[in-house]
C-alpha cells in the first residue's frame, strides 16, 4: 500500500469531522488545521524515512513536495487569514481545504499507469474542492463569475482526459489531447484565461495552493499521460519549448500591467510555467538530439525551477494575503509604506520576490541558471535548428528575466516602499505570527534546496542514468560554486554593513525629509504609483496590451478632482473566447428561428423531413 | 600559467584603486571637447575620501532598503568582477556558467538600486526607478544575445574562456566580434547611464535615470554608491576590451599595461561619445536597445553561415 495513504485518510477524515463541527467554528479549526499539519507532516516525515531507508526517487515524489509543503503552510497562514474573513463558515472552508490538498495527494500518489480511473477520479475532486474554495467569499459578485470561468476549465479540461483515456489513440494524438486537457490546468496560451480571474477570487492561502502546487500537477499530468516512451521525442521538445517562450513572455508582459495584487501574480505563474515548460522542453531536446549535457541541464533545471516556484509563489500568494488582511485591498496603488508597518511580511515578501526573479544569492537562482546552461549545451551542438531555438530562449528567458524583475520591484515599490496611499493602508499592522511564519518557513525551506542542490543533481544522475555520471558531477560542480558564491555573497553584504554602522557611529546619522528637490513636504499622492510606474512599459506594448484608460484631466484655474482609471484586459478573453463566444450565441440565436412555438411551423418542418427521408429511401432503391 | 594568478590580483587591485579615474577621464574628455579646464582627473578620489567623513541622513519615509542597497551593490559588483578575467589571465574563481552569474549579480544590484529609490517614496526616484527597470530589461536581451554569440564562437561556458578564447585566429574572421563589441558598447552605455541614454551631468531630475535614483542618498553611502558606479563602468571597459584584444600574443606585464591602457581608451571613447552627441528622448531609447540586440543577431548569423560555424 502506498505510503501516502494514511496521510490522505486523515486530511479526508479531518475535513469531514471539521464540516460536522460547523456549529463551533473553534472546534472546526483546530480539526481540520490540526488534521491538514498532522497529516502532511507525517507525510513528509515517512517520505524522508522512505529515503533514507532504502534510497530510490519517482518523478512523482517531485511534485508531491509541493502539495506537502504548501499544504502546512497554507494551514497555518489559514488560522489567521480566517480571522474576520470568514471564521465562522471555517468548518466548510476546512472541508474543502483539507479535500482539495488530499486530492492533490492522490493525484501524486496513485499508480497512474494502471489505473487511470482512480487518477481521473482525484483529478475531478481536486478541480471541484478547490472550485468551492474559489467561491469561498460566496457574496462577491466577481468570485462567483472567476467561480464559473474556473469551473467550466476544470471540466472543459476533465473532459479531454476522459477522451483520452477511452479511447486507443496515436502518441501523436495522446500528446495533443494531454496539452489541451492538462495545459488547461497549466496555464498555456489561451487556455490560461481560468488563472487571472481564479487567483485574486480565492482566499490567500488556496491560492498558494493552487498557484505553487496545483497547476504544477499538470506537468505531472501531461509528463504522465502525454509523453510516451514510443513517442516523438524530438516533436515533444519542440512543442514544449516554442509554447513555454509563447506562454512566459505574455505572460510577464500581463503581470507587469496589473494594479490587484494578486491578479500580477496569478500572470506571473503563467510566466513560470512558461519557463518549466522550457526546461522540459531543452531537456526532450537534449534527449532525442543525444546531448547527455542539455538532457540533464534541462531536466534538472525544470525540477529545481518547480520546487522554487512552489515555494517562492506559495510564499508571495500567502504574503499577499497578509497584506490584504492588514490593508483591507489588493489594489496595489490604495497600498504604500506597508515595509514600514509590517517589517516581518514585508522583509519575507520581498526575499521571495527577489528569488522568483530567479537573482542570486537567493535559490531561484539555481533553477534558471541550469536551463540557461541547457541552452548553452544546445547552442554548442552543430545544427541549425537546435542552435536557433537555443539562442532564442536565452534572449527570450533574459527578457523575461528582466520583466520580472520590474513587474516585481513594482510590487514592492507600491505595496512596501513609501507612503501609504489610503487611510486604510496608513493603519495596517503586522498580522499575527502565523502568517509570519508560514511566509519565512517557506523562504529557510528555500536556502535549504539551495544548499541541498549540489548533492542533490549527483544523486539523482547517479540514480536515473549511472551512464552520465560524469555530467551530473560536474553540473553538480556548478551549482555547488554558485551556491558558495551565494553564501560568500551574504557573508559580504553583513560585513559591510557592519562596516558602515561603524562607520556611521563615527560620522552620525539621522533622519529628514525624503529630498524632492528642495520641496521639503513631499505628499503620497505624489509618488510614483504602481501605475505609474509601469506605464511607458504598458505603452511600449500597448499593441499587446490595448489598456483602456478613462482620464478625467484637471481643468480650469482652479481644477477640481481628476481621475484616472486604467484597465487591461485579458489579451485571450478579448481576442480569441469572446468572439468564439460571441460567434457560438450568434448561432445559437439563428438556431433558436426555429424554435418559434407555432405548432404549424413545427408540423411544417416535420413534414419537410418526412418527405426528406422519403425521396432519400426512394433515391436509394434505385 | 604559473604566473597567472598574481598577475590576475594585480589586475584586480588595480581595478579596485583605478576605477574612480574613469569618471575623471571622461569628464577631462569632455571638458577638453567643449574648451574648458574641467574637474580634476583625481576629483572622484577627494569626493570619496569627503564621503566618507560626512554625516548620513536617510529619509524618514524610508523602511530599510534603502540603508542596505549601497551594500549590496558594492559587494555584487566586487563579486563581479572577480569573476572577470583580468588582464587577459583567466579569474582564478571561473566556473562553467559563471558568465550568468556575472550578469545576474549585477541585474541584482539593479534591482535593489531600483527598490531603494522606489523606498524614499521621492516622485523623482520613482521616474527614474521606472525608467530603468524598462531599459535594463531590453538591455537583457541585448546581453544575452551577445552571450549566445559567444558561447558559439569561443565554444566555452566560462566568461574567462569566452573572453579569452577569442585569440588572433580570430581577427581574420574580425566582423561578427567588431559587431558584438559595438553591441557591448551600446549595452555599456546604458547599463552605466551614459548619453544617448541617460545623462549624468544634467540638473533637471526629470530628465535623468541613475542620477534621479540616487538623489536621497548621503555620506558613506553615496560614496558607496559613486564608486561602485565607477567600479561597473571599468567592468565594462574591461570585457569590451577583454573581447576586442586578442591575448597571449604578450608577456605577463606588458597584457596588464594593454589591459588597463585598453579600459582607459573605452573611457575616452564614452567621453568622445558624450561630447559629439546629445541624450536620445526616453521613446527612442528601446528602438536604440533593441538595435544592439540586431547586432548581436546579425553577429551570430554571421558566424553560423560564413565563418562555418554549422557543418
Amino acid at each position: 500500500m502506498d505510503i501516502m495513504f494514511f496521510p490522505v485518510v486523515l486530511i479526508v477524515t479531518g475535513g469531514i469531522v471539521s464540516r460536522l463541527l460547523q456549529k463551533r467554528p473553534a472546534a472546526a479549526m483546530v480539526t481540520g488545521a490540526g488534521t491538514l499539519c498532522g497529516g502532511t507532516l507525517a507525510a513528509i516525515i515517512m517520505q524522508i524515512l522512505c529515503y533514507c531507508h532504502d534510497g530510490g526517487f519517482a518523478v512523482r515524489d517531485l511534485f508531491a513536495f509541493p502539495v506537502l509543503i504548501l499544504g502546512l503552510a497554507g494551514a497555518i497562514h489559514s488560522i489567521g487569514y480566517l480571522a474576520g474573513h470568514g471564521s465562522e463558515r471555517s468548518g466548510t472552508y476546512w472541508f474543502f481545504f483539507n479535500l482539495t490538498a488530499a486530492a492533490m495527494l492522490a493525484v501524486t500518489a496513485v499508480d497512474s499507469a494502471s489505473n487511470p480511473l482512480s487518477f481521473l477520479l482525484a483529478w475531478e475532486i481536486m478541480g471541484a474542492a478547490s472550485f468551492a474554495l474559489v467561491i469561498f467569499d460566496r457574496h462577491n459578485q466577481s468570485a462567483c463569475r472567476a467561480g464559473w470561468i474556473y469551473m467550466i476549465a476544470c471540466h472543459a479540461g476533465a473532459g479531454l482526459l476522459i477522451l483520452l483515456f477511452c479511447f486507443d489513440l496515436t502518441p501523436l494524438w495522446v500528446f495533443i489531447i494531454a496539452l489541451l486537457g492538462f495545459g488547461l490546468k497549466i496555464g498555456f496560451p489561451l487556455l490560461h484565461i481560468w488563472l487571472p480571474e481564479a487567483h485574486p477570487a480565492a482566499p490567500a492561502p488556496v491560492s498558494a495552493l493552487m498557484s505553487g502546487a496545483m497547476i504544477e500537477l499538470g506537468f505531472y499530468g501531461l509528463l504522465s499521460f502525454g509523453i510516451l516512451r514510443d513517442g516523438n521525442i524530438a516533436l515533444y521538445g519542440w512543442v514544449l519549448s516554442i509554447l513555454g517562450m509563447a506562454t512566459m513572455l505574455p505572460g510577464i508582459i500581463f503581470a507587469l500591467a496589473q494594479n490587484n495584487l494578486k491578479r500580477l501574480l496569478a500572470y506571473s505563474s503563467i510566466e513560470n510555467m512558461g519557463i518549466l515548460s522550457c526546461a522540459l522542453g531543452l531537456g526532450f531536446l537534449g534527449m532525442s538530439h543525444h546531448i547527455p549535457g542539455m538532457m540533464i541541464c534541462g531536466f534538472a533545471g525544470a525540477a529545481v525551477h518547480l520546487l522554487n516556484h512552489a515555494l517562492f509563489k506559495g510564499g508571495l500568494f500567502l504574503g499577499a494575503g497578509s497584506v490584504y488582511k492588514a490593508a483591507g485591498t489588493l489594489d496595489m496603488d490604495d497600498m504604500g509604506g506597508l515595509l514600514k508597518r509590517m517589517p516581518w511580511t514585508g522583509t519575507g515578501f520581498i526575499l521571495h520576490a527577489a528569488g522568483l526573479c530567479g537573482l542570486p544569492p537567493f535559490a531561484g537562482f539555481a533553477g534558471e541558471f541550469l536551463i540557461y546552461c541547457a541552452a548553452f549545451a544546445g547552442l554548442g551542438n552543430r545544427e541549425l535548428p537546435l542552435t536557433v531555438i537555443s539562442a532564442a530562449v536565452l534572449v527570450i528567458l533574459a527578457v523575461t528575466g528582466g520583466f520580472a524583475a520590474a513587474a516585481f520591484a513594482k510590487v514592492i515599490g507600491a505595496v512596501f516602499c513609501g507612503e501609504p496611499r489610503s487611510a486604510q493602508a496608513e493603519d495596517s499592522v503586522e498580522v499575527s505570527p502565523g502568517m509570519i511564519l508560514a511566509v519565512w518557513m517557506l523562504f529557510f525551506l528555500s536556502c535549504a534546496l539551495l544548499a541541498a542542490l549540489p548533492c542533490g543533481i549527483r544523486y539523482l544522475v547517479g540514480l536515473m542514468t549511472p551512464e552520465y555520471i560524469g555530467y551530473g558531477e560536474s553540473i553538480s560542480g556548478m551549482v555547488a560554486a554558485v551556491a558558495l558564491f551565494s553564501l560568500a555573497g551574504l557573508l559580504l553584504i553583513f560585513a559591510i554593513m557592519l562596516l558602515r554602522r561603524g562607520l556611521n557611529k563615527r560620522c552620525g546619522e539621522r533622519k529628514s525629509a525624503t529630498w524632492d528637490c528642495g520641496y521639503a513636504l513631499p505628499d503620497p499622492r505624489m509618488e510614483y504609483t504602481a501605475t505609474s510606474f509601469s506605464r511607458s512599459m504598458v505603452d511600449f506594448f500597448g499593441s499587446l496590451l490595448k489598456p483602456a484608460r478613462k482620464i478625467s484631466a484637471p481643468q480650469g484655474i482652479f481644477p477640481g478632482k481628476s481621475e484616472l482609471d486604467e484597465e487591461i484586459a485579458d489579451a485571450g478573453m478579448r481576442n480569441f473566447w469572446q468572439p468564439v463566444f460571441k460567434c457560438g450565441t450568434f448561432l445559437a440565436s439563428r438556431i433558436h428561428m426555429l424554435q418559434s412555438g407555432s405548432l404549424h411551423f413545427y408540423l411544417l418542418v416535420l413534414v419537410i423531413t418526412l418527405i426528406g427521408m422519403l425521396l432519400g429511401a426512394v433515391l436509394q432503391g434505385d | 600559467m604559473n604566473n597567472s594568478l598574481p598577475v590576475f590580483a594585480v589586475n584586480f587591485i588595480a581595478a579596485l584603486v583605478l576605477a574612480p579615474l574613469l569618471p575623471g577621464i571622461i569628464n577631462k574628455v569632455k571638458a577638453f571637447f567643449a574648451g574648458r579646464k574641467g574637474p580634476r582627473l583625481f576629483q572622484l578620489y577627494s569626493d570619496l575620501g569627503k564621503l566618507l567623513k560626512k554625516e548620513c541622513v536617510i529619509s524618514s519615509t524610508s523602511g530599510g532598503i534603502l540603508r542596505i542597497a549601497p551594500a549590496i551593490q558594492l559587494t555584487l559588483t566586487v563579486l563581479a568582477a572577480l569573476l572577470l578575467p583580468m588582464g587577459f589571465k583567466n579569474s582564478p574563481l571561473m566556473f562553467p556558467g559563471d558568465v550568468l552569474l556575472f550578469f545576474y549579480l549585477l541585474g541584482t544590484c539593479r534591482f535593489f538600486s531600483v527598490l531603494a529609490a522606489l523606498d524614499t517614496g521621492s516622485s523623482f526616484e520613482g521616474m527614474g526607478a521606472a525608467r530603468e527597470a524598462f531599459f535594463s530589461a531590453l538591455a537583457e536581451a541585448a546581453v544575452f544575445a551577445v552571450l549566445a554569440f559567444l558561447v558559439l564562437f569561443s565554444h566555452s561556458w566560462t566568461l574567462s574562456g569566452m573572453l579569452t578564447g577569442i585569440g588572433m585566429d580570430s581577427w581574420i574572421s574580425f566582423t561578427p566580434v567588431l559587431l558584438v563589441s559595438l553591441a557591448m558598447l551600446l549595452v555599456m552605455l546604458a547599463e552605466n547611464c551614459r548619453v544617448p541614454f541617460d545623462d549624468p551631468e544634467t540638473h533637471l531630475e526629470l530628465t535623468m535615470i541613475h542620477e534621479a535614483m540616487i538623489l536621497d542618498y548621503s555620506g558613506a553611502d553615496l560614496g558607496a554608491i559613486l564608486y561602485t558606479s565607477s567600479l561597473k563602468l571599468w567592468i565594462f571597459g574591461s570585457f569590451i576590451v577583454s573581447m576586442l584584444i586578442p591575448g597571449n600574443i604578450l608577456s605577463g606585464w606588458q597584457e596588464t599595461a594593454l589591459s588597463i591602457g585598453g579600459v582607459f581608451a573605452s573611457a575616452v571613447l564614452v567621453g568622445i561619445v558624450e561630447s559629439s552627441m546629445a541624450r536620445y528622448r526616453f521613446l527612442k531609447v528601446p528602438p536604440l536597445l533593441i538595435s544592439a540586440l540586431v547586432l548581436a543577431i546579425v553577429a551570430m548569423i554571421f558566424q553560423l553561415f560564413f565563418n562555418g560555424g554549422i557543418r
